[in-house]
């Protein structure tokens, strides 16, 4: 890396690609003008970064593919600001800002061996995508896996292509969902919030089970992983703050004394029953 | 021992082998805290300054990087070289300055800041006069206090007794022609009016976050940030763009968890109401500070008391948590 990531300033990426994945959330396929940086860029499943659009600002959005996939990386952005639609609004050939990554990872290697359980909400399957990607490829070191996703209806469900992949495969539990209400004629999947339909799925109580979503949703998962009678240490989460640094000096992200830029993202419940509940 | 006259020359010397010298003038405002050019224009008779040492270390406004969209370029702007003399600034603001450095150098450094503060010489002028405000001593300082000074000078009478604290400071003086005063006692601290006893603060509030003593203990606040902006220790901060260019400059500005838009994302809001934010603002100095870099991060300059329109009392505040069962 050429340059301190603590000076705050981002390096060029150019725009490769961008795909609808909903009405309001976007993927970009981005990759650093210099190659050398490219080349050189490596992170773990869990880590983050700022994307910036210049003349708009930057904000933190979690890395979305795995690390195996070289040359790019990708991220998506669901348009809730001014900032959001901006990405948005970039095109294939775009220039916008990137730095990171940041923050710790989640467990990996100290899981081989274990049943994996991903339980993904929303956009916040974002997050468990490169860890999901990085345990299939290596599958063999793993005992079964388990996906469960939902979405509030239909037309929010993301990485299709994904998800229709991972159904697929034999060695893949999983299991989709939608609120009540968000079903269509077309839909084959369940009807019913995430924790119960993972309540309903009852994974192994010796599972290791990390989850992202809406933080009301991390709540009751939370809750449903205590009573399928997993341990606080393997329930592990990623959180999301305002962040304005990503390295721990803009005091923003803090949960108590704990910054999720760098004592997080990643988080497990046994870390956070620690921690007041302000997140 | 040194007298002002000599004293002013050698910040002259100073300012002749390319210091920027910072020095306390008197103003409109009060007195702040600025680069001089004469030392003539130098105050030596106000308590504390206006503003703090982070105009000097951390400025409220700084240019991170300068962008420009058409040409796919973002280049790091640095202003953090050049030696800096700090003239003048209290004890407790050398002391706030070591407790910036633990937070902002370490594991994970601020450059800028930390480029900054490898260029500062600070030469601390002992207080002689202290207000209802002042309680530094509560704190683990004090009026003559040598935490955080490169070299401290001691008044006695008219003249100063010159102590050198570390070997930044030795070689200042060296450089200057200055020797330092062994032996020598200087005129006797003045009288902290102010004492908070916060003895036992730390374990009530590794318990209290959900009290409601919360509630009441920030009624009178309203969220106006003027304790933050005036606290030597706050160093939280925001980073935004000159909006709707193509080009221009990305900036860094102090911010505040005093504002509820700090922490508000768009779809969640993590620390809702002012009883939050100013728990986050307690908790921070007296509790997260210390579980994180094992020091408070108050030093009793008493600027927030000074500051706040409508009387919040850090003192009070803190005497209120520590005797809440």
């Amino acid at each position: 890396m050429s340059r301190p990531q603590e000076d705050l300033v981002p390096r060029i990426v150019r725009v490769e690609e961008v795909r609808q994945e909903t009405p309001d959330t976007r993927s970009l396929k981005l990759a650093f003008d210099d190659p050398a940086v490219r080349d050189n860029f490596t992170f773990k499943p869990g880590q983050f970064g700022l994307v910036s659009v210049f003349g708009v600002g930057e904000a933190v959005f979690c890395i979305a593919s795995p690390p195996i996939w070289k040359g790019f990386f990708e991220v998506s952005v669901k348009e809730v600001g001014k900032l959001t639609s901006a990405i948005h609004d970039l095109e294939p050939g775009d220039t916008a800002g990137f730095r990171g990554p940041y923050g710790n990872s989640f467990p990996y290697e100290e899981n081989f061996g274990r049943n994996m359980v991903f339980v993904g909400g929303g956009i916040g399957l974002a997050p468990l995508r490169p860890l999901i990607w990085q345990t299939l490829a290596d599958r063999d070191k793993f005992g079964d896996v388990y996906i469960v996703y939902g979405s509030r209806s239909v037309n929010d469900i993301v990485y299709r292509a994904d998800l229709e992949e991972w159904g697929g495969r034999d060695d893949v539990k999983m299991v989709t969902t939608v609120d009540p209400g968000g079903e269509d004629e077309t839909w084959k999947g369940e009807v019913g919030l995430v924790p119960q339909i993972l309540e309903k799925v009852n994974p192994p109580s010796d599972s290791v089970l990390v989850t992202c979503g809406p933080p009301i949703m991390i709540k009751f998962v939370f809750m449903s992983a205590k009573k399928l009678g997993l341990k606080p240490a393997d329930v592990v989460t990623t959180l999301e703050m305002k962040m304005k640094c990503g390295v721990g000096t803009c005091g923003r992200c803090n949960i108590g004394s704990r910054y999720v830029c760098r004592d997080g993202p990643v988080f497990t419940l046994e870390q956070m029953q620690a921690l007041p509940n302000e997140f | 021992m040194i007298s002002k006259e000599r004293l002013l020359d050698a910040i002259r010397e100073a300012g002749a082998k390319d210091y920027a010298v910072f020095a306390p003038v008197a103003k409109d405002a009060g007195v702040m805290l600025e680069e001089i050019d004469d030392p003539a224009s130098i105050n030596f008779d106000h308590v504390l300054t206006v503003n703090t040492l982070k105009d000097v270390g951390l400025p409220r406004v700084e240019a991170l990087a300068e962008f420009d969209r058409d040409a796919r370029t973002m280049e790091a702007i640095r202003d953090d070289d050049g030696k800096v003399l700090v003239f003048g600034s209290r004890p407790c603001d050398a002391a706030a300055q070591k407790i910036l450095d633990a937070i902002l150098i370490g594991e994970i450094t601020d450059s800028r800041y930390a480029a900054r503060r490898e260029r500062m010489v600070m030469m601390t002028l002992a207080c002689s006069t202290a207000d209802d405000a002042c309680f530094c001593s509560s704190m683990g300082y004090g009026p003559h206090d040598p935490t955080g000074s490169d070299v401290l000078l001691l008044p006695k009478g008219t003249e100063f007794i010159v102590r050198s604290h570390t070997p930044r400071g030795e070689e200042f003086l060296r450089e200057l022609g200055m020797t330092p005063d062994a032996d020598v006692e200087g005129d006797p601290p003045p009288e902290l009016k102010r004492k908070v006893e916060t003895g036992g603060l730390k374990e009530k509030l590794d318990k209290n976050f959900d009290d409601p003593i919360w509630n009441s203990v920030s009624e009178n606040c309203v969220s106006c940030g003027a304790c933050f902006y005036m606290c030597p220790t706050c160093h939280c901060f925001d980073v935004i763009d000159e909006s709707g260019l193509s080009r221009g400059r990305r900036l860094r500005l102090w911010d505040t968890c005093s504002f509820a838009g700090f922490t508000k994302m768009a779809s969640h809001q993590p620390r809702v109401g002012r009883h939050a934010r100013y728990r986050q603002r307690i908790m921070h100095k007296f509790k997260y500070t210390v579980d994180n870099v094992n020091l408070v991060a108050c030093v009793g300059d008493g600027r927030c008391i000074r500051a706040c329109p409508y009387g919040v009392d850090l003192c009070e505040v803190l005497e209120a948590l520590v005797g809440n069962e």
